[in-house]
């Protein structure tokens, strides 16, 4: 293995000063519970690690009433499964993140590094994408915010570019609340999903359960985590019941691209992406903040 | 390419030389001579490599020495005060909680920061928290009752 560097920059300017200098010989470590691993398998060779623990301004969470919850990139999947904020005004992202691998895992590892790994089966990305969040990517070119559905390219890939760094999350005021449920099947509690899916509702106020609005995100079925934008329509204006859930349901199943890995077939996750979109909808229709099913 | 780095581990600081992506295991095991630290799957999954960072478990596998520096490392060789060992390692051996005792280290050391944050969790819980560590003899049932056995003891007013 050739030389690594190590920097740590004490600014956000001067971080990104070197990713526009070192391009792609650069690599950001956030908690580094993706990137070490690559690092020792050998699948990545940078030729220096930019390390973020010292910019103590991304790892906050605030609350502002009209813009929503803004969560800093380096913030830790413990911090926000135990964050007061998270927890009352975004309880599926905090139990989201609570259902990520295990205790070691979530003490290092961030919201900012899960996202830009996109390992498949990861569990934040259909609730982000549920909840419309927003990644803000900065570099010394300028910023850019970019919807958490339209981050993931691929397999493994982001459109987050060698010279950007993602610095927060943004979850829309409209977003909040109790109405959002993340189910996931998986074979261990500490595997990624085979399948995880997100489902946010917006219900009239009438007495037939009339859908508004809905998002729908996906993980751990294909390449890369996705929403269900078929599925959506399915629903939308749509009185919610057993049919119309199950018909969201089937065309996503339908839709879907799923993968065979060594945890489950591609007919397996199509069958079980059917299976859990039900569940979803139902869970959240139902209000249901916090369903004792995974 | 190596950089001096201060690392303090037990209470004790030790000024060292390493290479950037050096884990912070093997600057335990090899440079430092701590041994109670394992080596297990050195991919983030088995928690034998489990130590403490500012209180909290993490896989010293998946951290860089590097970044380990201004925290407080605790490994299992530091638990024991004035000679006398941590209830919980006195719990894990008067329940043969330990087989080949491999995964020992991580499983007490995660169990210490469950008892430092919640000091009355339920069987659920110890498990939910132990998910983290895995004991290749099997052992999980004797591993929990060990635990749950230092919560009683705590609860009765004895010797934390």
């Amino acid at each position: 293995m050739r030389s690594i560097e190590y920097s740590e920059p004490t600014t956000l300017e001067e971080t990104l000063q070197a990713l526009a200098e070192r391009g792609e010989d650069a690599k950001v470590l956030a908690g580094g519970q993706s990137l070490l691993l690559l690092l020792h398998l050998g699948l990545v060779h940078p030729g220096v690690l930019v390390g973020l623990q010292s910019l103590s301004e991304l790892k906050e969470i605030t609350l502002d009433p009209a813009a929503g919850l803004r969560i800093g990139a380096m913030t830790t999947q413990r911090a926000i499964e135990s964050a007061p904020l998270v927890q009352q005004h975004c309880p599926v992202l905090a139990r989201t993140a609570s259902l990520i691998a295990t205790v070691p895992v979530r003490t290092l590892g961030t919201l900012g590094g899960n996202l830009c790994h996109n390992l498949p089966g990861a569990d934040p990305p259909p609730t982000l994408i549920a909840l419309d969040a927003v990644a803000r990517l900065e570099s010394s070119r300028g910023r850019r915010d970019v919807p958490v559905a339209d981050l993931f390219q691929g397999f493994m890939e982001t459109v987050v570019k060698p010279d950007e760094l993602l610095t927060e999350i943004r979850i829309p005021a409209a977003s909040l609340g109790n109405h959002a449920v993340y189910l996931k099947q998986c074979v261990r509690d500490v595997d990624p999903a085979l399948v995880g899916v997100a489902v946010r509702l917006v219900l009239a106020d009438d007495e037939e359960a009339t859908c508004t609005d809905v998002r729908i995100g996906v993980g751990g079925v294909s390449l890369a985590p996705y929403r269900a934008v078929n599925a959506e329509r399915v629903l939308r204006g749509e009185r919610l019941g057993p049919e119309s859930i199950a018909e969201a349901a089937r065309v996503a199943a339908d839709e879907c691209e799923p993968m065979t890995d060594a945890h489950g077939s591609a007919r397996y996750r199509r069958k079980m992406l059917d299976v859990f979109l039900r569940r979803a909808v139902s869970a959240a229709w139902h209000g249901a903040a916090q369903p004792a099913q995974r | 390419m190596k950089y001096p780095v201060t690392l303090s581990v037990n209470g004790e600081s030790n000024e060292l030389l390493v290479e950037a992506h050096k884990p912070l295991l093997h600057v335990l095991r090899d440079d430092l001579n701590l041994t109670g630290a394992r080596r297990g799957c050195e991919s983030g999954y088995c928690g034998a490599c489990t130590v403490l960072l500012d209180g909290q478990p993490v896989h010293s596998c998946s951290v860089l020495a590097i970044t380990a520096q201004g925290k407080a490392i605790t490994t299992i060789e530091g638990l024991a005060t004035d000679g006398r060992l941590h209830p919980l390692q006195v719990s894990f051996i008067e329940h043969g909680a330990i087989q080949c005792g491999y995964c020992t280290p991580g499983f007490i050391l995660s169990a210490k920061v469950l008892l430092d944050e919640q000091p009355q969790p339920d069987a659920a819980t110890v498990r939910a928290w132990l998910t983290g560590n895995i004991c290749r003899c099997t052992g999980y049932t004797k591993i929990v009752q060990a635990v749950l056995a230092t919560v009683e003891e705590t609860r009765a007013g004895g010797k934390k």
